[in-house]
């Protein structure tokens, strides 16, 4: 009642197969449902529990913060730095924008299994990129820099840019997958 | 694919050794949540997951100079709470397991869920979740929640937990297939696309 390969699954989603492991796993899944339901709740489970909102006390928080500022010396330095997570956004959404705009002028006429293999493994790529881009976005408000006091106000000028861009980008997202949900004729 | 962070991890390490007290907190705030989540699943009591919260992150403060760029930030501060609580649980000289009520620290709201509807879906969901884990045994939870919560990549669960890959990877199926049965399907079948 399960498949010899289902391990792979985990080291697919782990990012941990080599390009042509993880080439000939993606081929793999599509015909087997023990490792697409695999694949399917982890993505659940990741999703639920990412979304947990639970902290510790407040004075724990400033203790830790006191105690890494007691250890160091030297100067401060304040100023707005580039964030990293928004440096791979900033690719992010135009490469996804571009494969959009891609799949539609190469597409116009709708899907047919039968001749387009290549086109169907190229839509999995396409969700695995947009899975991975949306774990990016949960992890952007998972950093919560809204409830940091800080004494600089550069902060709360990243988190109104930021909440922005996650709602271009969620509308992008819907429109990805409507398109294939009507596609596949889900 | 916490890789995607391990880049920017060091920056930020270096740059808090180098005197700015501001990349510290990035770091600090980038895991406050996976972490916290991560203990309190794993002692499901929340002031010995505050305990062991404030230890790892004590420890982290004073081993960061001599921590090398050996593996991932990430493993390296998730490997060090895992040991906190293996050391919790010896010196408790109990299993947590058999200990504790199921379903504690479930006052946990979910995060940034859209709609008040949506919320509750979402809570609903992480309930099941958690209660489901808190039933798995501890070795299975262990690396569930590693993957999980800290990202960390199968290989390195594998240094941390000191056992073969294929182990940590039949433990991570064993979870999941646990949990499927224990949580109803409908929650999760239908709208989950990941590959298809
Ligand atoms: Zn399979």
């Amino acid at each position: 009642m399960s498949c010899p390969e289902i391990k792979k699954t985990h080291l697919f989603l782990s990012g941990e197969l080599n390009s042509r492991q993880a080439k000939k796993f993606r081929k793999h899944v599509k015909a087997c449902p023990f490792c697409r339901d695999e694949a399917n709740f982890l993505k659940m489970a990741k999703k639920t529990i990412r979304n947990t909102a639970d902290i510790p006390d407040e004075t724990i928080r400033r203790h830790i913060l006191h105690e890494a500022g007691r250890r160091i010396t030297g100067q401060r330095t304040f100023g707005i730095q580039t964030l990293p997570w928004f440096r791979t956004l900033a690719w992010g959404m135009p490469a996804l924008a571009a494969m959009i705009v891609a799949f539609l002028v190469l597409h116009p006429a709708g899907y047919n299994p039968s001749v387009n293999e290549d086109l169907m493994e190229w839509r999995d790529e396409l969700f695995i990129e947009t899975y991975n881009l949306s774990a990016e976005m949960d992890d952007l408000f998972s950093n919560r820099w809204v409830t940091v006091s800080t004494q600089d106000e550069n902060e709360s000028f990243w988190l109104d840019d930021l909440s922005l861009l996650s709602g271009e980008f969620n509308s992008i997202r819907n429109q990805i997958q409507n398109l294939f949900e009507n596609m596949a004729g889900i | 694919m916490n890789s995607r962070h391990a880049k920017s991890d060091a920056r930020l390490v270096r740059a808090y050794l180098a005197g700015d007290p501001k990349a510290f907190r990035k770091l600090y705030q980038r895991y406050e949540r996976p972490l916290f989540a991560f203990l309190l699943r794993l002692v499901r009591e929340r002031e010995s997951a505050e305990d062991l919260f404030q230890q790892t992150w004590m420890k982290v403060i004073s081993g960061l100079k001599n921590y090398e760029e050996r593996g991932t930030f990430s493993s390296w501060l998730f490997g060090i709470a895992y040991h906190g609580c293996v050391d919790h649980a010896r010196k408790a000289s109990r299993n947590v397991k058999d200990d504790l009520k199921s379903g504690q620290g479930l006052d946990c709201l979910p995060g940034d869920a859209s709609g008040p509807e949506e919320q509750m879906i979402q809570r609903e969901k992480l309930q099941w979740l958690y209660r489901a884990i808190d039933q798995l045994p501890s070795e299975q939870r262990e690396v569930l929640l590693m993957r999980l919560n800290g990202e960390i990549p199968f290989r390195e669960i594998a240094e941390i937990m000191q056992c073969p890959l294929n182990t940590v990877l039949g433990r991570m199926h064993y979870a999941v297939q646990s949990l499927k049965r224990m949580i109803p399907h409908e929650s999760w079948e239908e709208k989950s696309h990941v590959l298809s």
